[in-house]
């Protein structure tokens, strides 16, 4: 895949990590440094477990040409984590339940923890999808990184500042663009319909 | 202002939480439109208030109850009641928005605890004792059996829409006050 689209998979990953620290950054009067950079690194290190845990279960499959016609696989199992992502991000826009504004001490790990492993799932299967099609590792790794980072302090901070209201309308947009990049990954890739 | 203001803050945002219930139902409400009306940023809402239910009890404390306290405390209970229901009157909009609130944040909760605070701060707690037959009879217990039965006549009448004048009501809630259950038999 090329690199935009290996941002892109990932962009679409982290922003359901943004929502969550979004809510996590409304309950709070202020962000104490600390507990940022341990969810930063929590969020970032889940994320890289994941993503390399399927990319070399993937890698060795392929390796071992157990997967037939691999590379054909890969993209389509990358469009089909980009529509199901993009799938579960309108559904958590519509469902739009009321959340209860509250003030918390900081941000405590189990309160967003289990969103953050589920939304690795499909960090999970993307790095399955990665691992059959020629992806750089060195450039992935720093892409988690980078993203998981960006989309914690993003989060965090939009929260405090503005609530919880630009929630739905990121999901909204984080659906729209993980299908338009999924679409494009079946025309490229797979139809060879595109360039 | 409506409110005697022990901070300027604290008013400020009860004062935009009154306004916005004037359009939209109070759970509804966010933080950042309640401190964007106040005109302050939305952190500072936290260095004040939990979440907005706390500032709604604010806003009950400082509005009907502790004004009314002086009255009450001097025996002038009737006095006392007539200020609280007639400020309720006033803000009669905010108040019945505040009524349709549900579950552990809602107001007829906060009338509850507010009589029952109110009724155990007056009681003459070793009089009470000593009448008691058993001891698991405690003054916590009675200052609870009518104030809930306060807060279900103040309920009715602001989910009604406080259609009955305040002092009417003021006067129905006394004579309910005073009047034993037997005796209506």
């Amino acid at each position: 895949m090329s690199w935009i689209e290996n941002i892109l998979i990932i962009l679409g990953i982290s922003l359901d990590t943004y929502a969550t620290m979004e809510v996590e950054g409304a309950m709070l009067a202020e962000v104490k440094k600390k507990q940022l950079v341990i969810t930063c690194a929590l969020v970032a290190l889940l994320q890289l477990l994941f993503y390399f845990g399927g990319y070399f279960i993937c890698y060795e499959l392929d390796e071992h040409e157990l997967i037939p016609r691999s590379s054909d696989v890969g993209y389509i199992v990358a469009a089909v984590v980009f529509a199901m992502l993009g799938i579960r991000l309108i559904v958590k826009a519509i469902k739009r339940g009321i959340i209860h504004e509250k003030r918390k001490d900081g941000l405590k790990v189990r309160e967003y923890i289990k969103i953050v492993v589920v939304t690795s799932f499909y960090t999970l299967v993307a790095g399955g999808a990665c691992g059959l099609v020629e992806t750089s590792v060195a450039m992935m790794a720093v892409v988690i990184i980078v993203l998981s980072i960006l989309a914690v302090i993003a989060g965090v901070y939009t929260g405090l500042h503005f609530g919880i209201e630009t929630k739905t309308g990121t999901y909204v947009m984080g659906a729209i663009v993980l299908w338009i990049v999924g679409v494009e990954v079946l025309l490229v890739h797979v139809f060879g319909m595109i360039g | 202002m409506t409110i005697q203001g022990k901070n300027g803050i604290d008013v400020i945002l009860a004062e935009s939480l009154k306004e916005l219930s004037e359009s939209r139902p109070i759970d509804k409400i966010t933080i950042k439109e309640i401190t964007d009306k106040a005109g302050v940023i939305r952190p500072t809402f936290y260095n004040h208030f939990q979440d907005k239910y706390e500032l709604l009890e604010w806003i009950v404390r400082e509005e009907l109850v502790n004004p009314a306290l002086p009255l009450i405390d001097n025996g002038l209970v009737k006095e006392g009641l007539t200020f609280i229901f007639t400020a309720m009157e006033k803000e009669k909009t905010f108040y019945t928005r505040a009524a349709k609130i549900e579950g552990q944040n809602s107001f007829a909760e906060m009338i509850f605890i507010c009589a029952k605070e109110m009724i155990l701060s007056h009681m003459n707690v070793d009089e009470v004792q000593a009448k008691g037959k058993y001891d698991w009879v405690t003054p916590d217990l009675i200052a609870e059996y009518y104030a809930k039965s306060m807060c279900v006549v103040v309920m009715r009448w602001v989910e009604s829409g406080m259609k009955v004048p305040a002092n009417e009501f003021v006067d129905v809630f006394m004579s309910l006050a005073k009047e034993p259950l037997f005796g209506l038999f």
